[in-house]
């Protein structure tokens, strides 16, 4: 089930970005809208939950980009570790952690996107190019990532909730 | 005298009988001696209020009705409304579309080999890349390092193919490159993507004339893209006089922000298709 459900809510977020975020001019350079759904899943979910999902979204995402195939994967995986290393010292509950893990997550990748490039020997964008697109997915952080934040708090506490029901209806000797 | 029995039976016969003649009086001759004005003063004030009550129910009654039912034929024609400007908007939308379909196909008949029409579905998720997605496939016919092109130029090549979609790697991709000709000279060079909007014209020697506005074909020679297809203007060239190349940069002259079909050439030059992602 929650299979299913990570895999929709990726998809979802998938289509978002690439089918309709186009489309909005004043949107163009909106941030990865995975980065916090790997965020929620390393800040929250055990290790052997988050690694296969964030892999999963990883591929998609490279077969969808026209990057290096590996550049979205390894986001994620540094993310992913990253975020866990934070949550290990820092309450993950916390919205500021929560918006500042996810504003790391966009500079991470915008930093392993420019590097590929870098390394890939093409004429690199211009600074002025390169600093307007982060600015942008800053802004798009700001000012969306608290809200993110909340419903990421409310989704774990659903989570837990659910599974605290899952656990209370099963049998003792099936726990 | 009388027994009381008598007596009852004997008023009964009395009273039936002046009723009786009452009635055959007031039936032949109607009347209501004086007493129906009086009687009528004092009840028509609460028979108007009652009548006025009754009536005032009824058209609140009525009324209350009658605003529902306008509420709901408004309800329904704004839904009409609706749906005849959506209908509008969707031919509006189907005009256009019809337009670039027809600029297509009057493209798509000039052209050297067969060439199928693909919609364009998604776009890069990355702002660093300028790749999009589009709705055929391998199963029609599509394969890496064919050319995509639309009326206006060249949009990009198939980079990757699946059953039903294919990622088309457009021009202005950072690895994308075309082997150009500047069309009144001749002069050769690569494009290269470098922006949302603009390419560059690579390895352009500095003595080859050039002029903001020429127009840049491509040259054919990297085996991808058919020779003659307008690929832009040249927007502007910086030079100095050490320089061995000039720096050109070339406005595109399709509009990709606002691509939405491209035509995939399905048979291009023989030459192996090259892949350069």
């Amino acid at each position: 089930m929650r299979f299913f459900f990570y895999i929709a809510i990726c998809l979802g977020l998938v289509v978002f970005q690439t089918a309709l975020i186009p489309r909005l001019p004043a949107m163009g350079n909106f941030f990865d809208l995975l980065l916090p759904l790997v965020v929620y899943l390393a800040a929250f979910r055990p290790l052997h939950e988050s690694v296969p999902f964030v892999v999963f979204f990883g591929i998609l995402m490279d077969t969808l980009s026209g990057g290096a195939f590996g550049l979205y994967l390894t986001s994620y995986v540094w993310l992913l570790i990253g975020v866990r290393l934070a949550t290990s010292v820092i309450r993950a509950d916390n919205p500021i952690l929560l918006v500042t893990l996810i504003l790391a997550g966009v500079l991470l990748q915008n930093f392993i996107f420019f590097g590929a490039l870098a390394a890939a020997g093409p004429s690199l964008p211009h600074s002025g190019d390169a600093l307007r697109v982060i600015t942008e997915q800053t802004g798009w952080v700001l000012l969306v990532g608290p809200f993110l934040a909340v419903f990421m708090r409310h989704a774990r506490r659903f989570m837990r909730k659910r599974m605290q029901r899952a656990d209370a209806g099963q049998p003792a000797g099936a726990r | 005298m009388f027994s009381k029995k008598t007596v009852l039976i004997f008023a009964g016969i009395l009273l039936i009988t002046v009723n009786i003649i009452f009635l055959t009086i007031t039936i032949r001759r109607p009347t209501s001696f004086g007493l129906g004005r009086v009687m009528i003063a004092f009840a028509a004030p609460f028979q108007d209020l009652a009548s006025r009550t009754v009536k005032g129910a009824r058209e609140t009654w009525q009324s209350y009705f009658s605003l529902v039912s306008v509420a709901e034929e408004n309800q329904r024609l704004r839904q009409l409304l609706g749906q005849a400007e959506e209908g509008s908007v969707l031919l509006r939308e189907l005009d256009l579309e019809n337009n670039r379909l027809r600029d297509l196909l009057a493209f798509q008949r000039s052209l050297p080999h067969p060439a199928i029409a693909a919609q364009i579905i998604a776009k890069d998720p990355s702002a660093w890349f300028n790749t999009v997605i589009i709705d055929k496939g391998a199963a029609d016919g599509l394969r890496k390092g064919l050319p995509a092109v639309t009326s206006r130029g060249i949009a990009g090549q198939v980079v990757d193919v699946s059953a039903h979609q294919a990622k088309l790697m457009l021009i202005i991709d950072r690895n994308s490159a075309v082997d150009a000709l500047v069309q009144r000279t001749r002069s050769r060079g690569i494009v290269k993507g470098a922006d949302r909007d603009e390419c560059y014209l690579d390895y352009v020697m500095h003595e080859d004339d050039m002029r903001v506005g020429d127009g840049v074909v491509s040259s054919g020679f990297d085996g991808v893209y058919p020779k003659g297809l307008l690929i832009g203007t040249v927007a502007a060239i910086n030079f100095q006089g050490s320089d061995f190349f000039k720096e050109v940069r070339v406005s595109p002259s399709v509009d990709f922000d606002t691509l939405e079909e491209v035509l995939v050439i399905l048979k291009p030059t023989p030459r192996a298709p090259t892949d350069r992602k």
